[in-house]
């Protein structure tokens, strides 16, 4: 196993264009995760109002808020690692060097197991990231007598972590059936609209059924906290129905990327 | 005579072309192996089954006696038609990639690249490289598992005469280690020069498979060559089964069965003639390939 992501560490640790995608996602999670309150002075600033509410005292920082407005607005960088992802796999088609590594001793299982445990190394690297200005930010901007919900709601840390790991693996399974670049980056741009649309054909109380489809269990994992600041009800907590649609997700993304390549002829 | 590898009735069909049809090989241990074939006769579709990357539709082969898998492969060294590398890694870092899926020490690296002569370029791009450069690198990752057996398809392609020079050098070097080189290619020369065996291949059939050092044994032709006339002189030998006279005023002998040109001499030389030349021509493997492509 070890041996396998070294094999992907080594393809990718000097390779420019993941560097620069790497960079442009920590930089921007950064960046947006830690200027939540310069955001509020912009709106105050621009004149938003929130009733009798002082904009500038939304507890965006807060513990337990925190856990949920900062995994739901970090997780949409996924896509920048989306696009590394797609690159990735699809050069070893373009460049051949899916077909060498055959060759050369790597059975297919090893090859997606590869790519597989890189996208699970990533994910935990970036959920740490995230865990870690959690804290920091939670820290800084919990009034004192906020402090002992330090760890609640933290499940949305491991809900960032599932998101963004699924994220991947749909993108991955996406790239190993298309097997080229461009075309698997307008497939992952347009897909979670297609997965919205088959909403129209279904009956009212069918509709439901589309949140058992990869992208949209995804989405749902985290929902958007902030209407929750003017006082609409939000859903607040990670359900575990929600967990579970993706933890059965996982395998099978994996199997159908492995099916897409087993059996066939790699020329 | 221990064999590496065996094929049985494999056969690779593309819905009605036949790329390989019930192909039965078998290479011994030890041997400098020749594929030939014109392009297009099912070479590469051949290895490519082997290496198992492309799926055979029908029959079986067996590397060592055994069913091929990923372990096998490890402990062979292949490049199949063009040499495949990541382009933005260096020769070095290429390398350590093979040698993690080949789990095989970085400490190898260093000397298949002496070996091949890329040492100084070790660190550039293989993306910068000359096709000769590449083609060289693709026979360091062939050699860094210090492999049993090595699959060398069309290894000369494209490169000038210096270079394949160069290449076959390394190849002779490597087959005198003991070493079985299975080497896939149209270049009759280079079979010639490089091989102890060969097998040719015509539209995915195998028509012929023999030594190389067997070929024009018993097919040769006698040049001779005389001051005097020896037209009716060899027309009248019944060692002779045919006389042609060349451009250039030698006669093109075909012995009969058995005989050959010491024979010949000893004739003319009882009937007083004296020869300026004698001389024994081999059929060479160029004309024996085409002969059998003609028949097949």
């Amino acid at each position: 196993m070890l041996r396998l992501l070294k094999i992907e560490i080594a393809k990718n640790k000097s390779y420019r264009t993941f560097w620069i995608l790497i960079g442009i996602y920590f930089t921007f999670l950064l960046v947006t995760t830690l200027s939540g309150m310069e955001a509020l002075k912009w709106l105050a600033a621009k004149g938003a109002e929130l009733g009798d509410f002082d904009i500038m005292k939304v507890p965006l920082y807060h513990f337990p808020d925190i856990w949920q407005n900062l995994t739901f607005v970090a997780q949409y960088f996924r896509f920048l690692i989306g696009i590394f992802v797609i690159i990735s796999i699809t050069n070893e088609f373009s460049y051949k060097t899916i077909r060498q590594n055959v060759i050369d001793g790597l059975s297919r299982a090893d090859f997606i197991t590869s790519k597989v445990l890189f996208i699970i190394g990533f994910s935990l690297i970036a959920t740490v990231v995230v865990l870690f200005i959690g804290l920091g930010m939670g820290s800084v901007y919990s009034p004192a007598s906020e402090m002992k919900y330090m760890f609640t709601h933290i499940n949305f840390v491991g809900a960032f972590f599932i998101a963004t790991l699924n994220y991947l693996l749909l993108v991955m399974t996406i790239a190993l059936i298309v097997k080229r670049a461009g075309l698997a980056i307008v497939i992952l741009i347009i897909y979670p609209a297609f997965e919205w649309m088959l909403k129209i054909p279904l009956p009212f109380n069918l509709e439901y059924l589309t949140e058992y489809l990869p992208y949209s269990a995804l989405a749902n994992l985290i929902d958007i906290p902030f209407p929750k600041y003017v006082f609409m009800e939000i859903r607040d907590a990670v359900e575990i129905k929600n967990v579970l649609i993706n933890l059965a997700w996982a395998p099978i993304l994996v199997f159908i990327g492995y099916k897409s390549i087993a059996n066939k002829n790699l020329s | 005579m221990e064999t590496v590898l065996e094929t049985r009735q494999l056969s690779k069909h593309y819905g009605r072309l036949k790329a390989v049809d019930n192909l039965e090989l078998k290479i011994p241990k030890g041997s400098v192996f020749g594929i030939l074939g014109p392009n297009g006769s099912g070479k590469t579709t051949t290895l490519g089954m082997l290496l198992d990357v492309i799926q055979p539709t029908t029959g079986q082969y067996r590397w060592f006696g055994q069913p091929g898998t990923k372990e096998q492969r490890k402990k062979i060294g292949a490049i199949l038609e063009t040499p495949i590398f990541y382009p933005y890694l260096s020769a070095y870092k290429n390398l350590e990639i093979v040698a993690l899926i080949k789990e095989v020490s970085n400490d190898r690296i260093e000397p298949v690249l002496k070996q091949v002569g890329l040492l100084d370029r070790q660190h550039d791009n293989f993306k910068t490289f000359s096709l000769g450069m590449k083609q060289r690198l693709s026979i360091a990752s062939a050699l860094l598992c210090d492999p049993e057996v090595m699959i060398l398809d069309e290894p000369t392609n494209g490169l000038d005469p210096q270079g394949i020079a160069e290449i076959r050098a390394l190849i002779m070097g490597i087959a005198s280690q003991g070493k079985t080189i299975i080497l896939a290619s149209h270049l009759l020369d280079e079979v010639q020069k490089v091989c102890s065996d060969f097998a040719v291949l015509k539209f995915g059939k195998l028509i012929y498979t023999g030594k190389v050092a067997d070929v024009g044994k018993t097919d040769f032709k006698v040049i001779v060559k005389a001051e005097t006339d020896l037209h009716s002189i060899l027309n009248q030998c019944n060692l002779v089964s045919k006389a042609i006279l060349m451009p250039n005023g030698a006669f093109e002998v075909e012995m009969v069965a058995g005989k050959a040109a010491p024979d010949l001499n000893a004739y003319l030389v009882k009937n007083n003639i004296i020869i300026s030349s004698l001389e024994t021509q081999s059929k060479s493997l160029e004309t024996q390939f085409l002969e059998l492509l003609n028949n097949a």
